[in-house]
């Protein structure tokens, strides 16, 4: 009996022994934010992330290419699907670019404000800056897509948070105040294994490009002047050296995303444009985006005036009569294979050529885009320095200053060798308004294909049906309704505080 | 025994001090032996000398000896499930008694979590299952074997060696995990069990929330509660069962042969909007035309042996078993091989004071032969593969580098050679479970109980799965890949229990009260090789530093998971009089995957019955039993999904990560942010709150036995996943796990027994019939119910169809008096295409003309058994099914659709103005084969799930020794035109058939010995 009263005490301390399990637990298997967002490192790489949404495929690798070249005059396309709905200004408001677009650039809002309410802890205005001027990116391709009223976002969002619609103006201070004060916290430039980071100078660019779109050109110019005053940036000897895969550091590029030179691996997005601006479907390129015939034409407008051919053309897409091939085919060939004989152009920019010349099948004759399906590493630049002087030149004029501003047109047509503004075009500066035209036609030669004549368009009052001299395309559009694309039919649903606006 | 002795030596010493003190009054000494009606001795039953305190219990012989007063004594012999019988001693001095066992089963105890319950008093709705007959099954798992067997309960279950079915108890009322919680040996269990059917000794299933309410936050589907078999005092027993047979897939689907495929796509490519690739095959014949349901559907056995040895003493008992069960596979895939041994055993350390004892299992699974999760030729999809799958294609074809006909892409084909699948892909899981626990019984005093529990489920789990380059698929060709992971799954259950019963007068009560810690912990590692070397092509499969390991890059991981889960828990039953019976419980769980004040909640439930057939108004003899009852409870659902770190939000960062590329060559920059997957922290239970109300009447002593429930209520805080606006920064389309969503849930069950056992001829027929209605009651911003072709609207029933309103062909009138520019999709329609009615009127039929139609929830669920006895001989036939559900026949709409895969026998296009089903088609989408309600089926079915007849050998030699044979689904009765009617479907897309791993049907004979 004794020895069972043990075996009693002996169960009861066994079981007494017996641990309770704990209801706090914390996630062993990943870092969360909460655990997050302790040393300089890590805010760091906060930023890198807000970086990291340039390269979507729904931004810079590459549906912001074909909204803007899709929605203004310069692109176009014969495909049965969305990308012609969205050249028509057709498209629904659940279409295919909408969503994502307001996705993405969210989502570097979102990632850039992380940075921002975080960085006070380590005092970091240089990470700051970036973060803000990437916010302030975010909301002007925002605004370009959809138009002023989007989403008011100015802090990281809980899963709860339905932001209001944001009233006229409000973004653009929203974007203005975030340039200012980055323009302060960035630095000048960065050292060579940091470039691609936001400078001073690109966030001063992008201000200016700001106030243009509201028309306040006194308020760009001085910001210009001190791009152009920093010694920063300089034109490139060559100017198709821009659109290539060079892997060195390029002074023109005030801003550019950055693809990894002979992309992609694990760690990077390619840019797919090359692939989606191909002239037609072949080889594993789509074909989606063709040139109108309004590049062609500025081209032969310079060529009539000057009497020689601007170098810039060939650079800038591929026709027939292109001195260079297109993946190995003459522009001749490529407009016989055009689905739309009225439109026999492509474009050439930034078709990534250097890795795929004569790259022809050998069987079909067909040239082949399989060796470059997985390229897609040359550098986009967001904002050229030559575009900084057109601007400052268009800057200058709305001053008054035409005949200063003549010198820096004069600059950028120097480059390519084209005869001096003046000779070429003897009553360009005889009026403030002469010269505005003509600075369009400087802009679209020099900058066609880079995404602002979108801007462009709607800068000097014709984004419209008008338009329609131009660019066919245009036939269907709508005023009044078509110069802003619908608030994505989802947000709206799961947003009540969002209205729909003229699109919708 | 040495009690016994002392205990009949006190008598003894007593009755002479009786007998010295007065010598006139009468001594008996009664003996003789207590016996069943088999013969079979009674060990324990009790013989007491009516109005006295006087008595004593049978030994393991049964053999009893007791003094009595004089011949006017009377003796009450019981043993519980027996008929207590009083015999008058008169001036017999032996009396051997035979006690029948009683078929009046209001007396049963029922387990019903943490403590037992008289049927009689049960309030709530629970079903006890006949666990005899779920043992003519040939399932090899224990959910499975449920199917068909209790009102309010459908399992699902398919041919898949070593699947579990899914299980429903009243039905689906949640998004996502509907499965119920298992309790074995009062151990709460992560999943399905695992254990060897055949230990188990009963099952009883709470079903209502009032009955579950005692598992609290894990109840929200119900609970079974399982008791496993235990060792018996009394005489050693020895029993085995031995089970074997073949199984096959029932049905073929008539399919065409290559000719007639090859006509039907030539139609197709010869209208104005064709468009795609042609087949080649289909214009010039390779004079190949494979059976493929032939080659890959095969005969597959079967094998079951388990074996027990029990017993017991005076003052242990002991139960040991081994078990083996065989199934392989009736097409090309997995095979299932489950080894395990059991001892359950308990020991009365201190007479009437401690108990202490354990059970446990242990076994082994191997399956072998599945295929990779993901890939396309998963053993289920070898199914659908071997029926869609071009007769054009042979099964061997030497000019493709694997070897395997698999198909090209001049022929469109996307085939996986399910064949050469399984040969190539060599993929094993070896998985040891334990399962059981120990415990200690402690009687503090009369009627108070201290219950002790150590529970453990512990699962290990062993993956290896290789492939050499191969190709079987179209131009993929696969590189060589060796991955190997373990997983650890732990769950440690403890239970500290008090309970306390008392009876005085007529008032009975039990008052309850208990605390739970329930850790659940995970641990996995993986590694994983791409490109492998030839080290492993060579078989060699382990992995070590001098392995060549490839070229791919070796990925690895490992991960933990801990979950813990604390209860409070109590439960009051009061009886007045066994009248008015009150059952109360309460329980209060902490959850640690919920945060902050939501990690804590309570749920309660309260019962009220009234048994009339006890009070004195009533009086009708051949009622038994009457009552009603009455029961409301709350239960949650503490499924957050898989991620038990649900409440925070986790980082962004790695390979493929948010990175960027720095410096002009674009060298990788590491980035992190804010996972898209965004945790919330405010989650809590989905709390299901849930009236019940019921019958129970008895018949003529039990011969006739009727339960009825009726049943209705809310669920609330449902899970859904719930779109959040692009503008919260993770992107367009996400969504956000929040408690957004309501349901509603009623239902009725019925039950109904009809037993006669007298006599040489015994029969008892049991059926059940059931429905449950689940309708979504309210919903958050930007959930529209659509899913697939089905709609969940608000006020509805889940999961109605939604296609377009199928109207016929089209004639050339019908088209010459259509309105210019009317579309379907992107054409307009030709002659012979599929009419679609324009709901909305807009000339274009498109998303906006579908229409909501059908009822894909059963109008009833049922099932029946009949079993009959005549001398040897035993038979039983077993049905379940289904009527009043309507179902897409997905399966046949795809292989209309789909000039890539073979077409149905009985289909019969419109070819040249010939034919009842719209116009073949190529990819260009004239919308012929768009779901529509010419694929809405009437789904209802009846299936002969068991017929079974045993033929018991009369030998002295063994208790029992009966040889049967068995089949198992060996008839369906449906007009369901796809291989298998029976299917589960998402709580969305209840109604859209599938084709997976069909029902098998099995025949096997066997053998039941026990001595």
């Amino acid at each position: 009996m004794k020895n069972k009263i043990k075996l009693v005490y002996a169960f009861a301390l066994t079981f007494s022994l017996v641990a309770c399990s704990e209801l706090d637990q914390v996630d062993p298997n990943q870092v969360s934010e909460s655990t997050f967002w302790q040393t300089e490192s890590q805010l760091d790489q906060g930023v890198i992330a807000a970086y990291d949404v340039l390269q979507f495929d729904t931004m810079y690798g590459q549906n912001l290419h074909i909204i803007y070249s899709g929605l203004s005059d310069e692109g176009t396309n014969e495909h049965p699907f969305e990308f012609n709905a969205l050249v028509r200004f057709t498209l629904s408001d659940t279409d295919a670019f909408g969503g994502p677009h307001w996705g993405s650039n969210y989502t570097m809002i979102s990632r850039a404000y992380q940075v921002l309410e975080n960085e006070p802890r380590f005092n970091k205005p240089a990470i700051a800056g970036q973060a803000e001027f990437l916010i302030a990116l975010a909301y002007f391709n925002l605004v370009g897509y959809f138009g002023e009223n989007v989403a008011y976002v100015d802090r990281v969002q809980n899963p709860g948070d339905r932001p209001s619609t944001a009233e006229d103006g409000q973004i653009y201070a929203l974007i203005e105040s975030m340039l200012l004060s980055a323009i302060d916290k960035l630095p000048l430039g960065w050292s060579e294994n940091d470039y691609g980071r936001a400078t001073k100078g690109a966030a001063q660019a992008l201000l200016a490009k700001t106030y243009f779109q509201q028309q306040r050109f006194a308020e760009a110019e001085p910001l210009l002047k001190a791009v152009i005053d920093s010694g920063q940036y300089s034109l490139l000897a060559n100017y198709a050296d821009n659109f290539m895969e060079t892997g060195t550091v390029n002074p023109e590029a005030v801003f550019l995303v950055n693809f990894i030179e002979d992309g992609p691996t694990n760690e990077t997005d390619s840019n797919r444009r090359h692939q989606i601006f191909s002239v037609s479907e072949q080889g594993g390129a789509f074909g989606d985006i063709q040139c109108s015939n309004m590049i062609f034409n500025a081209f032969n407008r310079e060529e009539d005036a000057t009497g020689s051919k601007d170098s810039r053309m060939d650079q800038t897409i591929i026709y027939p009569g292109s001195e260079l091939t297109y993946y190995g085919l003459s522009g001749q060939a490529w407009a016989d294979e055009a689905p739309d004989q009225n439109l026999l152009t492509g474009f050439y920019k930034y078709s990534e050529q250097e890795h795929t010349a004569n790259n022809v099948d050998p069987s079909s004759g067909l040239p082949t885009f399989m060796t470059i399906l997985a390229d897609g590493g040359t550098d986009y630049i967001v904002i050229r320095y030559a575009d900084v002087l057109l601007m400052y030149a268009e800057a200058l004029n709305a001053a008054g200053n035409t005949a200063q501003a003549v010198t820096y047109v004069d600059q950028v047509r120097a480059r390519s060798e084209r005869p001096a503004l003046l000779d070429a075009y003897p009553g360009a500066a005889d009026s403030q308004s002469a010269f505005r035209d003509q600075l369009e036609q400087e802009r679209i030669l020099e900058l066609s294909g880079e995404n602002w004549r979108f801007f462009d368009l709607k800068r000097y009052g014709k984004y419209n049906n008008a338009q329609q001299a131009e660019d066919a395309n245009f036939g269907t559009f709508t005023d009044g309704q078509d110069e802003v694309a619908g608030i994505p039919q989802s947000e709206l649903d799961t947003n009540a505080n969002l209205r729909p606006n003229q699109a919708n | 025994m040495k009690y016994i002795i002392r205990f009949k030596s006190a008598l003894l010493f007593l009755g002479l001090i009786v007998g010295l003190q007065s010598s006139a009054i009468a001594q008996n000494t009664i003996t003789g032996t207590i016996t069943d009606a088999d013969g079979q001795p009674l060990a324990g039953a009790t013989v007491v000398e009516q109005s006295t305190t006087n008595g004593v219990v049978a030994d393991f012989d049964g053999n009893y000896s007791i003094v009595v007063g004089d011949s006017n004594a009377v003796l009450t012999f019981s043993f519980v499930g027996f008929v207590t019988q009083d015999i008058p001693v008169g001036a017999r001095t032996t009396i051997n008694v035979s006690l029948q066992a009683d078929q009046n089963v209001l007396d049963e105890v029922v387990v019903i979590g943490y403590g037992k319950q008289k049927k009689s008093s049960l309030t709530g709705a629970v079903s006890i299952i006949d666990v005899g007959e779920t043992e003519k099954s040939q399932y090899t798992n224990i959910t499975d074997r449920l199917q068909g067997r209790a009102a309010g309960v459908t399992v699902v279950a398919n041919g898949e060696p070593g699947s579990i079915g899914d299980i429903r108890i009243r039905g689906s009322a949640f998004f996502d995990d509907n499965n119920p919680l298992y309790v074995v040996d009062g151990v709460i269990l992560s999943g399905a069990p695992t254990i060897n059917p055949n230990d188990v000794e009963n099952i009883q299933i709470l079903k209502d929330a009032s009955s579950a309410a005692i598992y609290g936050s894990r109840a929200g589907n119900g609970v079974i509660v399982i008791t496993t078999k235990k060792g018996q005092k009394g005489k050693l027993r020895v029993s085995a069962n031995v089970t074997t047979g073949f199984q096959q897939i029932a049905e073929k689907l008539d399919m065409t042969n290559a000719e007639g495929w090859a006509r039907i796509v030539r139609a197709a490519f010869d209208s104005p909007n064709a468009s795609g690739l042609q087949p080649a095959h289909a214009f010039n014949l390779p004079g190949i035309d494979t059976d493929w349901q032939s080659e890959v559907f095969r005969t597959a056995t079967l094998q079951d042996f388990n074996a027990n040895v029990s017993g017991g003493g005076d003052r242990f008992t002991v139960l040991f078993g081994v078990n083996h069960t065989y199934q392989d596979g009736t097409v090309p895939g997995p095979k299932f091989d489950r080894s395990g041994i059991r001892l359950n055993s308990s020991f009365e350390v201190i007479k009437d004071r401690l108990t202490v004892g354990q059970n446990v299992a242990f076994n082994r699974v191997r399956l072998s032969g599945g295929a990779e999760e993901d890939n396309a030729a998963a053993a289920g999809l070898a199914v659908p593969t071997a029926i869609d799958a071009l007769p054009v294609i042979p099964v061997f074809d030497p000019t493709k580098i694997s070897g395997y006909g698999h198909g090209d892409t001049n022929n469109l084909s996307f085939m996986v050679n399910p064949i050469g699948f399984a040969a190539l892909y060599k993929n094993t899981t070896e998985t040891h479970n334990i399962l059981g626990n120990v415990y200690a019984d402690f009687t503090i005093f009369d009627g108070l109980n201290y219950h002790f529990s150590l529970g453990i489920e512990r699962g290990t789990s062993y993956n290896k799965l290789f492939n050499p380059r191969n190709q079987i698929r179209r131009t993929t060709l696969v590189g060589s890949a060796l991955s190997v992971a373990d997983s650890e799954d732990q769950t440690t259950y403890i239970e500290h229990r008090l309970t306390y019963e008392k009876t005085f007068g007529k008032h009975t009560f039990s008052l309850m009260g208990a605390f739970n810690d329930l850790e659940e912990t995970s641990f996995g590692t993986s590694i994983a090789f791409d490109n492998s070397l030839n080290a492993f092509e060579a078989g060699l499969f382990e992995v070590s530093a001098a392995t060549p390991q490839g070229t791919g890059i070796p990925t690895v991981g490992s991960s933990r998971s801990t979950v813990a889960t604390h209860s409070l828990l109590s439960r009051f039953t009061y009886d007045f009089d066994d009248r008015y019976l009150l059952k109360a419980s309460v329980r209060r769980d902490s959850y640690s995957v919920f945060l902050g004040e939501n990690r804590d909640d309570v749920f309660p439930s309260l019962d009220i019955g009234w048994n009339v057939h006890n009070e004195a108004f009533f009086n009708v003899d051949a009622i038994s039993q009457l009552k009603l009852r009455a029961a409301y409870g709350e239960v949650g659902n503490n499924d957050a999904g898989d991620n038990p770190y649900i409440g925070t939000t986790g980082i962004s960062q790695g390979a493929g990560g948010p990175n960027y590329n720095l410096g002009p060559t674009g060298t990788a920059a590491a980035g992190a942010t804010r996972d898209a997957a965004l945790g919330n922290p405010d989650l809590t239970w989905a709390r299901v709150s849930e009236y019940n109300f019921g019958v129970d009447l008895e018949m003529f002593n039990g011969k006739l036995a009727f339960e009825g429930n009726y049943y209705f209520g809310e669920v609330e805080n449902l899970l859904a996943d719930v779109p959040v606006p692009a503008s919260a920064g993770i992107g367009f389309g996400s969504t956000i796990r929040l408690n957004a969503v309501t349901n509603e849930r009623k239902g009725w069950e019925t039950a109904l027994t009809f037993r006669k056992l007298e006599g040489d001829f015994t029969y008892s027929i049991s059926a059940n019939a059931f429905a449950t209605e689940t309708s979504v009651k309210s919903v958050p911003a930007g959930f529209t119910g659509i899913v697939g072709s089905s709609i969940t609207s608000v006020g509805s029933p889940r999961a109605r169809l939604f296609v377009w309103d199928y109207q016929g062909l089209y004639t050339s009138e019908d088209i010459a008096a259509l309105p210019a520019g009317f579309m379907v999709g992107e054409f307009e329609p030709i002659v012979g295409d599929a009419k679609y009615r324009d709901v909305n009127g807009d000339n274009i039929i498109d998303q906006n003309d579908r229409v909501a139609v059908g009822n894909t929830l059963p109008t009833v669920n049922f099932g029946l058994n009949f079993t009959a006895a005549y001398k040897n001989w035993d038979f039983t036939a077993f049905f379940s099914g289904l009527f009043g559900r309507d179902v897409l026949n997905g399966p046949i709409q795809g292989l209309h659709a789909d000039i890539a895969s073979n077409y149905p026998a009985n289909y019969n296009p419109y070819i040249n103005g010939v034919g009842t089903h719209p116009r073949p088609q190529t990819a260009g989408d004239h919308g012929n084969y768009a779901a529509s309600t010419l694929y809405v089926e009437d789904g209802s079915f009846v299936k002969l799930r068991n017929l079974q007849i045993g033929y018991t050998v009369p030998w002295k030699d063994v208790d029992n020794l009966r040889l049967f044979i068995s089949g198992q689904n060996l008839f369906t009765w449906t007009d369901f035109t796809s291989i298998e009617p029976e299917f589960e479907g998402g709580f969305f897309t209840a109604g859209e058939a599938e084709l997976g791993y069909p029902v098998v049907r099995s025949i096997a004979l066997g053998l039941n010995v026990s001595l």
